[in-house]
């Protein structure tokens, strides 16, 4: 009890004052952070032409409409960028888990004779490359341009993430292996049966990280990708975000608003922007947040002694 | 003699141990092909630096230039700017993206009432997954004319102002708070994960002594957790010239190159944009080869004074 | 539009069936309309120009099943009126007509100069490029280094009435044959020398408001501006372009200082920002920015942006098209305009411009070197020199979008789709919709384009009054550099231009003084501004001499 109360800290003016300023800063921050996601939502639901006449903080919607969501639904395009990223995230993210399961595995492994040797290999890379073009000259070479594996392999490992799982592999008391070994478990049984389940906050940072990387994917799209029909949506994205380029013919008929006249398609524009970053962001954000429980034992474990 | 029996024993050793850990090996082969086809086989393409490459003349068609490029580059307009502006950009990550999260970690740490320290971290974790495209999107949303950001920018100045991406000077400002409120949270774990592990009897010497919250703070939370900042400082440092070129070739524009361009942007839009191969291909050998030296002596600077090195 | 099987489309040449009577016939019947759109007679056109545009359709329907990849970039209107090129109207009728399919490749809005790179280092080509001088180093280097197939001994066999109708005119035939003879490019040929087509435009009403009369002179144009201010025009003078060029030579010339290269005086090559009167020039429009008489986004904005300025209440003068601004300004706003010849420094000085046409508009296709059809790929494009292809390709389907007059010349008619378009979207989107703005092709821009000949329209009078009243003498003529010479004026071209436009719009928007410019001038020098110079010299010389 006593240990508890001095932990939390007297009552003292310096005290209250120190909780004071640091409360309030981290509460100000936190609406800093929070706040360009609550606007651009509060926009997207906003009557188009008040928004584009709004100044100022947006503090909530300006009058309610979904006539941008519906907009931004009857473009077939977004519709097919968002099956090639679903399909281009988890089959990427399965490649990822399977290929740094296999390295982090073979590297944590204590008495590996050539591991030095790769340990050097692998490391290189991180700090040295053949730079873009020679890099895009290869992927070619192999036959990734414009196929959909070039989603995939190119990136189908992170050193830095299989770093980060070995050190995590390698965490366990040795015994624990030693046991199952006695037991007559084959190595492969010992990684299915013992290291995986006991690595799981590890492995859930990592599926993250992946996860997260490939949703967000948009260069190597765009380089090696040359039909339209297999972007992902990101890069549909770019065209719409900072090229600026909302179709018009959608925009055109906006979900029985007519829309003829310059200023309203410039103000309808302003909206599908809205709602397309409403619409790519909420996936994403709504998978964290079962995962956050993982995040400061996984990375935790990763970092420091890596 | 004893030189090769040492050899031999390897040999034995080796064999002794691919046999005893075949399966790790076996693991091992695909990941190492991986790193050969995606890693090292573009390392033999910066050959392409030393010839006037033509694609659909092929590698041994095209004109050996030697050193034609990197001259061309060392002395045209855009290396001292380039360099300057991967520095710079990068001198601006370290001094408020770097020590940011350190900062809300430490604030973190004092806060007792978990159920409002989990809304701050959940919130501020929340930017790090929204990605690089979308949030180029909103920035290019809230700083066009009459957007938040240059609204803000237009009180504080008093004067009107067009988009904000259009100001040299604004771009380094925008490119790094932007890139602060992305991943304060996110980075900030790290830290308070080392802060978790500080032993609580250091925190109990320390208020014996009457030490308040802010010299705690100072003085016990800070050096403990000094070995992960120094790890994480050289490779940030080891990075200095490695700036990425996604989030740059989003948001610049001819008017913002004085301190948008970086090595890598000039790279993509000379490499690719403009056809110039080769010469990109010199350009950013050019960098992989001062981001190594970079990294070398941060690591030996570190080993020396604070025993921490990477290797 | 009902699709046909290559077989399908009868011959129309061979064919005895007269549609003389189709001309201006304003009610033509299903069976009329169907002969039209899905047979290759022709009786019904007339020879309308100078020169009779040739008619062998003897290739057509093309003999064996086909289908052709081609390369051609997008753009913000024509992604809009379509979002996937391969259900594009006129293409899907020209697919029927020649029973040649076409499958095409559409580049990232945006990012079609990347990707066009890419592909040529890919290695892996498409049949077909349009847009091919996008090439680094231009056609001569494409076909030098082995991207685009040499049509020199082909034209004439594949492509008769391409060959018939470069060879129908001097200027045609000059311009489109490198200097070594190469043909390495079929090229958008006009039947007429076009139009300029961007200069000052003026809102009527703003005319009204200040009771000033069209400016002549830069101080006039400037008290002009200073009048719209006052009247509540905030930012008056929308100074931004689009066209790859922050400056159009519109106020700039008048200081002599064009946006690139120019023939002077001599007959020599000369480049613009490094002419005397840049300093000149940079103060005045520093001091109109300062004044706030210029659009403060204009470095920024991109079309869309400065279309939405354009109808506001702030903007009272354009730098622009009029068949834009007749779109956006008087059909989609009702804001009547006038246009003002290029401001000149002192009264009754001849005002200048830089733009001529030469009879070559349009874009340059190629047919690549890993084509397996050469044939059929010639004869694809060959059809866009036909009678028939001067048809589709600018006036679109027949009976619903155009009809033909007494004189054998289609139009646009008032109840056609062109004007009354199903998804109420603007003319100026449609030239993209129902027709083929841009392409390699016959390009009868001054009678197809339905921003100039709607009803009301005085966008083409506009066009005519500048290209009539402006001395274009010191247009650079199209000429054509050899690979050598084009890999290193890419190179430095690049340089130039990124100084430039960096220098330039800097100072204007007074984030560096007038002054910078002696720092620009010496790093342009340092930076082979003469070799550049040189390199358009000999050339020019060259051209001269053909």
């Amino acid at each position: 009890m006593d240990k508890k109360k001095n932990r939390i800290g007297r009552w003292t003016p310096a005290n209250v004052i120190f909780n004071i300023v640091n409360y309030g800063i981290l509460t100000f921050l936190t609406l800093i952070c929070l706040y360009p996601m609550l606007h651009v939502l509060f926009a997207s639901v906003s009557n188009p032409t008040d928004l584009i006449a709004h100044r100022g903080l947006l503090l909530k919607p300006l009058g309610f409409t979904m006539s941008g969501y519906k907009l931004v639904f009857k473009d077939d395009s977004l519709l097919v960028g968002f099956k090639n990223t679903f399909l281009y995230v988890g089959l990427g993210t399965a490649v990822n888990m399977l290929f740094t399961i296999m390295g982090a595995y073979a590297l944590s492994r204590r008495e590996l004779l050539l591991k030095k040797a790769v340990m050097v290999i692998i490391t290189i890379t991180m700090f040295f490359g053949g730079g873009l073009i020679p890099w895009f000259l290869v992927m070619k070479q192999v036959g990734l341009y414009n196929n959909v594996w070039a989603m995939v392999l190119p990136t189908a490992l992170n050193t830095w993430n299989m770093i980060i799982l070995r050190t995590g592999f390698q965490s366990f008391p040795y015994d624990l292996e030693e046991a199952a070994v006695i037991d007559g478990a084959s190595q492969s049984k010992i990684l299915m049966n013992v290291i995986l389940p006991l690595s799981k906050p590890v492995l859930a940072v990592i599926f993250l990280y992946y996860l997260v990387g490939n949703w967000n994917s948009w260069f190597n799209a765009m380089v090696l990708l040359k039909d339209r029909a297999r972007y992902p949506l990101q890069l549909l994205l770019k065209e719409i975000l900072v090229m600026n380029d909302v179709s018009m013919s959608s925009v055109g008929s906006a979900g029985g608003v007519s829309v003829n006249s310059v200023q309203g398609a410039t103000a309808y524009r302003e909206l599908v922007k809205y709602c397309v970053t409403v619409i790519v962001t909420l996936p994403i954000l709504c998978v964290y947040p079962f995962l956050q429980k993982y995040f400061v034992k996984g990375v935790f474990v990763g970092s420091i002694k890596g | 003699m004893k030189r090769k029996t040492k050899k031999e024993s390897f040999k034995t050793a080796l064999r002794k141990d691919l046999k005893k850990n075949s399966f790790a090996y076996l693991l091992l082969v695909p990941v190492l092909l991986w790193y050969i086809v995606f890693c090292y086989a573009p390392m033999w393409g910066v050959l392409l630096a030393f010839k006037d490459y033509k694609p659909l003349l092929g590698f041994a068609e095209s004109q050996w230039v030697g050193l034609r490029h990197f001259k061309d580059f060392l002395s045209g307009p855009f290396f001292g700017r380039t360099v300057r502006n991967t520095f710079m950009l990068n001198i601006w990550g370290l001094a408020f993206g770097f020590t940011s999260p350190i900062l809300l970690a430490l604030l973190l740490n004092e806060v007792k009432a978990m159920r409002y320290k989990k809304i701050v971290q959940t919130i501020t974790y929340m930017p790090h997954f929204i990605s690089l495209v979308v949030i180029c999107g909103m920035i290019h949303i809230f700083t066009q004319s009459g957007g938040i950001l240059t609204q803000l920018v237009e009180w504080i100045t008093g004067t009107e102002h067009a988009s904000l991406l259009g100001y040299a000077n604004m771009f380094r400002p925008i490119y790094t708070f932007s890139g602060i409120w992305q991943n304060i949270g996110w980075d900030s774990i790290i830290y308070l994960s080392a802060m978790s592990s500080i032993d609580p009897g250091l925190y109990e010497a320390a208020e014996i002594d009457g030490a308040g919250r802010f010299r705690k703070m100072w003085h016990v939370t800070l050096p403990q957790i000094s070995p992960t900042i120094i790890i994480l400082f050289i490779f940030a440092v080891g990075g200095l010239m490695a700036s990425g070129h996604e989030k740059i070739i989003l948001l610049y524009n001819s008017l913002t190159y004085e301190t948008a361009d970086v090595i890598a942007s000039y790279v993509y839009r000379r490499g690719l944009q403009e056809a110039s191969y080769s010469f990109a291909t010199a350009v950013g050998l050019i960098s992989s080869a001062v981001n190594f030296l970079l990294l070398w002596f941060t690591n030996r600077v570190s080993k020396k004074y604070s025993e921490i090195s990477i290797f | 539009m009902p699709r046909r099987s290559p077989g399908g489309v009868e011959n129309g040449a061979s064919e005895a069936q007269d549609l003389t009577s189709l001309r201006g016939n304003t009610a033509p019947t299903e069976d009329e309309i169907n002969a039209v759109n899905t047979t290759l007679n022709d009786t019904y056109l007339g020879d309308v120009f100078d020169q009779a545009i040739p008619n062998d359709y003897a290739a057509y329907p093309w003999k064996e099943e086909v289908t052709l990849d081609v390369w051609m970039a997008n753009n913000s209107i024509l992604s809009s009126v379509c979002p996937d090129l391969n259900d594009h109207r006129v293409f899907n009728q020209l697919e029927e007509l020649t029973g040649i399919k076409l499958n095409f490749i559409v580049p990232a809005l945006g990012e079609e100069g990347t990707e066009f790179n890419l592909m040529i280092a890919s290695g892996e080509l498409p049949d077909i490029i349009i847009g091919a001088d996008r090439y680094t180093g231009g056609i001569a280097a494409g076909v030098n280094e082995g991207a685009y197939l040499d049509l020199t001994d082909v034209v004439d066999e594949y492509m008769p009435n391409y060959s018939a109708w470069r060879n129908s005119d001097e200027e045609r035939r000059k311009t489109t044959v490198t200097d070594e003879g190469v043909i390495g490019g079929v090229y958008g040929i006009a039947p007429y020398n076009e139009w300029c087509w961007f200069g000052l435009l003026i809102k009527q009403e703003a005319l009204d408001k200040t009771g000033l009369p069209i400016p002549e002179t830069v101080d006039e144009l400037h008290d002009f501006l200073v009048a719209c201010k006052e009247q509540g025009y905030s930012q008056p003078l929308n100074y931004g372009s689009n066209y790859g060029q922050i400056f159009t030579g519109i106020i700039n010339g008048a200081y002599g200082v064009w946006d690139w290269t120019f023939v002077d005086d001599d007959g020599k090559v000369a480049w613009g920002p490094a002419q005397e009167g840049a300093k000149e020039y940079l103060t005045t429009m520093q001091n109109w920015y300062k004044e706030g008489l210029l659009n403060t986004d204009w470095a920024t904005a991109d079309f869309n942006q400065r279309m939405a300025e354009a109808v506001s209440g702030d903007c009272a003068v354009m730098m622009d098209s009029p068949d834009t601004m007749w779109g956006y300004w008087k059909e989609d706003n009702n804001i009547d305009f006038v246009a003002a010849l290029n401001p000149v420094l002192n009264k009754g000085d001849q005002s200048k411009q830089t733009y001529r046409n030469f009879k070559r508009t349009g874009s340059t296709a190629a047919v690549t070197t890993q084509c397996e059809n050469v044939e059929a790929a010639c004869a694809f494009l060959d059809f866009a020199f036909t009678k028939k292809g001067w048809e589709i390709y600018n006036y679109g389907s027949y009976g619903d979008v155009h009809l033909v007059d007494e004189n054998g010349l289609p139009y646009f008619f008032a109840d056609g789709l062109m004007y009354n378009d199903p998804e109420g979207q603007p003319v100026s989107n449609l030239i993209w919709k129902y027709r083929i703005h841009d392409g390699a092709n016959i390009r009868d821009e001054h009678n197809s384009n339905p921003l100039i000949t709607a009803e009301g329209s005085y966008s083409g009078d506009i066009r005519d009054y500048w290209t009539t009243n402006m001395d274009s003498s010191i247009t650079m003529p199209p000429v054509t550099l050899t690979a050598e010479e084009a890999a290193r004026e890419g190179e430095l071209g690049t340089i130039l231009s990124t100084m430039r436009n960096e220098y330039f719009s800097k100072i204007i928007m007074g984030q560096l003084e007038v002054d910078a410019y002696d720092e620009f001038l010496e790093n342009a020098k340092a930076q082979g501004m003469d070799e550049f110079l040189s390199l358009w010299q000999a050339a020019l010389d060259r051209y001269n001499a053909r």
